[in-house]
């Protein structure tokens, strides 16, 4: 039983990724915002199979061919995946920034500076301090965690400033936005400690990224859901 | 020894991190969980708020339409009061002292004269009544909504080139006198501006009962307006009676409709809640 939900939960990042997707494929929303999402949940699609087929490569009976193909992920004898994660980080970031442009433009300039000193960051970040190969870059992750945060709460300040929406929950966004508050606030903190606790207490790490996986679920399903509702 | 003590040291610091990363992992999602309910309700707080200012503005708003109507009904009653008491009086009196004035010693031209004065005041006394009667009907107290349109179009249609139907629901029996005088003030002013600015050839005024609802249809051929022209008008100036027509139908709690059902041919109707 264990077995199963380790199992499930490990390749969550693919499978809940799957969830928006076929809603997406279902319902055809015709909103504009949901562009940015469908680009980023086809990324997180496509790097999540990445890193799960490369690090199951073993259970799945497929070890030499990953070998063959991903060899440019081995150093020395070992599989580095994390440079599939900052990808996304840093995509998301993008995305989400592209997303809160368009359903809350009043803070356009806002999404605009802010993300482009990110990107600034982020390149010296890996140019200077940190291997984007080796490292799990905690610094990006949760620099990206609280700006999407910051996003959020402005989103909020302008859902809260319209008297005239009777429920947020009928605004299709909110959800998005809901399940990113949710996954930003709670993945903060494990964000930021990560780098360290890979070295120093790797079996904590690995039981703390279920916490992660399980919110990510949640995430995928209120995307699902903002799509339904943007019919 | 020593050795011992760092790792001992290095145990409970890293049980300490590891606790304090899982608490505040989970004081994370009371906070996002906490805050995002807090602002749903807080939100729909704040809509029930603006809904009920909303409301009480309507009802402040709907008192001035009423007290506005209800004196422009008490001005048209004692103008109408006055021209048939006083003016009509008057006038009625005049004709009399001029049919007993003795004519045989004038000459054919003044006779004449005295016969066109005699006309004039017949005339004059006609006018003061229809403008008295349309100031306020007696018909609409006397024998209803119904029969006070059927009369008013008779009226307003006889001896002009307009041919006017009414076709209306003899179920509908005086439910409020004060409803039953702003639908009759509403048709009146629509029929009014319809021959005054659609010049039509025909119009047709059909009148059906509900359960709920009193529907009158005015079709015609003229020069109608459709909805949105309607909208636009009674926010000029210019559309006073339009917005007359409005606040009597606020006040009823009914619609309007303006449709163009083809080319020349336009409906009117008004829909008015009614308890039977």
């Amino acid at each position: 039983m264990g077995k199963i939900l380790e199992g499930v939960l490990d390749w969550s990042e693919v499978w809940a990724t799957l969830i928006p997707l076929i809603v997406f494929i279902w319902i055809k929303p015709r909103a504009i915002w949901t562009r940015p999402l469908l680009i980023y949940l086809l990324i997180a699609l496509l790097l999540g199979v990445v890193v799960d087929i490369t690090w199951k490569s073993k259970e799945l009976g497929i070890k030499d061919w990953v070998e063959k193909t991903f060899w440019w992920l081995y150093h020395g004898k070992y599989l580095y995946t994390l440079i599939f994660y900052n990808i996304n980080s840093f995509l998301r970031l993008l995305l989400f920034a592209w997303f809160f442009y368009m359903v809350n433009p009043l803070y356009k300039k806002t999404y605009i500076v802010i993300t482009g000193v990110f990107l600034i960051g982020v390149i010296i970040n890996f140019i200077f301090f940190e291997s984007i190969v080796l490292s799990f870059s905690s610094r990006l992750f949760t620099i990206e965690a609280a700006i999407i945060l910051f996003y959020c709460l402005l989103y909020y300040y302008t859902v809260n400033m319209n008297d005239e929406i009777k429920s947020p929950l009928a605004l299709p966004p909110f959800w998005i936005v809901m399940g990113l508050t949710l996954y930003t606030s709670v993945n903060f903190l494990i964000f930021l400690f990560y780098n360290y606790l890979i070295n120093a207490e790797t079996n904590y790490a690995i039981s703390i990224w279920n916490v992660h996986n399980l919110i990510y679920i949640v995430l995928m399903i209120f995307i699902a859901i903002g799509f339904k509702k943007a019919k | 020894m020593n050795s011992l003590l760092v790792n001992k040291l290095i145990d409970i610091l890293l049980l300490d991190i590891t606790f304090m990363i899982t608490i505040g992992v989970a004081a994370m999602l009371l906070l996002a969980a906490g805050f995002l309910l807090l602002m749903m309700v807080n939100q729909r707080k704040k809509w029930l708020l603006q809904k009920q200012m909303s409301q009480l503005k309507e009802h402040q708003q709907n008192q001035l339409i009423e007290s506005a109507v209800r004196s422009e009904e008490g001005e048209r009653h004692r103008i109408a009061e006055m021209l048939h008491d006083e003016v009509g009086a008057l006038l009625s009196s005049s004709r009399i002292f001029l049919v007993e004035m003795n004519t045989n010693n004038l000459s054919e031209d003044d006779k004449q004269d005295h016969a066109k004065v005699k006309e004039m005041i017949d005339e004059s006394i006609q006018k003061v009544r229809t403008i008295s009667h349309n100031l306020h009907s007696t018909i609409l107290k006397e024998f209803g909504l119904n029969e006070a349109i059927r009369h008013f179009m008779k009226k307003i249609t006889g001896g002009t080139v307009v041919n006017s139907t009414v076709d209306l629901d003899d179920e509908y029996q005086i439910s409020n006198a004060e409803t039953d005088l702003a639908v009759y003030r509403i048709v009146q002013e629509l029929v009014n501006n319809l021959i005054k600015h659609a010049h039509p050839k025909l119009i047709n005024i059909k009148s059906t009962l509900t359960e709920k609802e009193l529907k009158f249809t005015i079709l015609h051929n003229g020069d109608g307006l459709t909805q949105e022209q309607f909208e636009e008008l009674r926010f000029k100036p210019a559309g006073l009676g339009l917005k007359n027509i409005q606040n009597r139908i606020i006040l009823l709690k009914g619609n309007i409709l303006f449709t163009q059902l083809g080319t020349g041919t336009f409906t009117i109707q008004l829909t008015i809640p009614v308890i039977i």
